[in-house]
């Protein structure tokens, strides 16, 4: 009898904890903490910005200003038409289909944007997940966004509810849709606070190309109805990448 | 729209002629201080081409910066120092010496983000215009637009999807407003009317982008246009991303398991002190 119960009271916990997935694992592509930088930058358009500091046009020589002071030669600066009917719009592919191999996840991807207090939009069915369409694409520079429900009170498990067990080293696919396929590799998962979530860092709109799935994990606080943490993973995109 | 391409025909005759060349008018760049650029003491200045059917040169401080500038197009966001800078537009081609067909000065303050445009007055008349950009940061989901009136026109509204949004907007002034990102069909009419003076016509508004939306040209001559400047990287991130109201996937240890073990532990203590009190006994 003390045996057994010794037994069962130590191990319990023990075992419980061995069994639960650790928060964190990998190591970030970009140091934890620091955002990438997002100075506000006016569209290029063409790229023409790029060609400027090449010093693909030709240089106007030096601006003398009034007051002694020299501007440095710049190039011509590049023009271009800025009539409305000629302004380039839509983007042409969207992800459609995530799949995650070794979790047997195979999601149907829906643009989502912003509900209206400001938090991400997620779908309505929890076995689709949600790319947040403001950002880039999967594969653009910049933090692909994609979110899915851990689960939900009324729909059951969602498509990303073992998504907290993701490995370092698994493979994300994302098919667009013009059949093509991008592949990523998991560098590192973590677990916030929801109330300390980086969504500066998550949703960057420049710097490496990254792919950021994120569902909740973490206590569930049962009055909330809501859990505690975020569950992110980041990826980045595979060496080997190509149609399917 | 076939209102791009009405009016080209009498490209640089009746229109140049029309020229008069301005006094020297101070365009005072407001200052707005903010993140707008990576160098604190320069400022970005995009210049605007809104004067219909003249193609120009654009001197700065005497030199030429913008060579066969057409109407109707924009430049790429130029880094300049703060200060001075006197401004000549001329037609293309002309003698660099001549009087210029339009001339002022423009003050570019350390952190600035502004426009210059050259446009015709609510008269017909070429003239330069300044105007501060705003580069503040849009809430997650939501589009700026800016909407200049530098046509030769009356007040007009500017409609999107039929109702204004925009009311009473008189040459040179601006308005300011933030939509949820989206495409909306746009048109300007005169104030207090729905009949369209331009478009109506498609216009996507980006997320996180402030949409300087330009009405030029005139309305005498039927050549009135919008013209799209845009600033991007004004975008905010959600606030929140809540992905889970199940409560399956909690990996605190259940309450049944917390209550086995408790039990457990208390029947090892009890157990234990029973072996202790036999031991005792003996």
């Amino acid at each position: 009898m003390l045996v057994v119960s010794l037994v069962l009271a130590t191990s319990t916990p023990i075992v419980w904890e061995l069994m639960t997935p650790p928060r964190d694992a990998g190591a970030l592509p970009v140091a934890e903490g620091t955002a990438s930088p997002e100075l506000v930058t006016a569209d290029a358009g063409d790229g023409s910005a790029a060609a400027r500091e090449d010093g693909a046009t030709r240089p106007a020589g030096d601006i003398a200003a009034p007051d002694g002071i020299t501007v440095a030669a710049e190039p011509l600066p590049a023009t271009r038409s800025a009539r409305i009917g000629d302004l380039d719009q839509a983007p042409a592919k969207i992800p459609e289909r995530l799949r995650i191999p070794e979790l047997d996840i195979a999601a149907p991807i829906v643009a989502v944007g912003v509900e209206d207090d400001g938090e991400m939009e997620v779908p309505e069915d929890v076995g689709d997940v949600g790319w947040y369409r403001y950002g880039p694409t999967p594969g653009e520079p910049g933090a692909a966004v994609i979110a899915g429900h851990v689960d939900s009170r009324q729909q059951g498990r969602g498509a990303f509810f073992d998504l907290r067990r993701l490995d370092v080293g698994a493979r994300v696919n994302v098919t667009d849709s013009a059949g093509d396929v991008q592949r990523f590799d998991v560098v590192a998962r973590r677990t916030y606070d929801k109330a300390s979530l980086p969504a500066d860092m998550l949703f960057s709109r420049t710097g490496p190309s990254q792919l950021v799935l994120i569902t909740c994990g973490g206590d569930f606080d049962r009055g909330a109805g809501s859990y505690r943490d975020n569950v992110v993973i980041y990826a980045q995109p595979s060496s080997a990448s190509g149609r399917r | 729209m076939n209102i791009r391409t009405a009016g080209r025909r009498h490209r640089g005759t009746s229109r140049r002629r029309a020229i008069t060349t301005l006094s020297a008018a101070a365009l005072l760049v407001a200052a707005f201080a903010g993140p707008a650029s990576a160098q604190s003491d320069a400022g970005t200045v995009t210049v605007v081409h809104g004067v219909p059917d003249l193609t120009v040169d654009v001197y700065v401080n005497g030199d030429l910066t913008l060579e066969d500038f057409e109407p109707g197009t924009i430049t790429d966001p130029l880094e300049l120092p703060a200060g001075d800078y006197d401004v000549e537009i001329r037609p293309a081609d002309e003698d660099p010496e001549s009087d210029p067909a339009i001339s002022g000065s423009a003050a570019v303050e350390a952190g600035a983000n502004a426009s210059l445009v050259a446009h015709l007055d609510a008269d017909g008349e070429p003239t330069l215009s300044a105007f501060a950009n705003d580069t503040s940061d849009i809430g997650a989901g939501d589009a700026r637009v800016t909407v200049r009136h530098t046509a030769a026109a009356p007040a007009v509204d500017i409609l999107a999807d039929g109702s204004a949004i925009v009311s009473g907007l008189a040459n040179p002034d601006e308005a300011v407003t933030e939509v949820p990102a989206g495409t909306y069909e746009v048109a300007v009419a005169p104030e207090g009317t729905t009949d369209a003076v331009l478009g109506p016509t498609d216009l996507t508004l980006e997320e996180g982008v402030n949409h300087i939306v330009y009405a030029i040209g005139s309305l005498d001559d039927d050549n009135l246009d919008l013209l799209v400047q845009t600033i991007s990287g004004l975008h905010s991130s959600p606030e929140d991303v809540p992905a889970g109201t199940g409560g399956m996937a909690d990996d605190a240890m259940p309450t049944w398991l917390v209550a086995m073990t408790a039990a457990a532990a208390a029947g090892a203590v009890a157990a234990g002190g029973r072996l202790v009190y036999a031991r005792a006994r003996s």
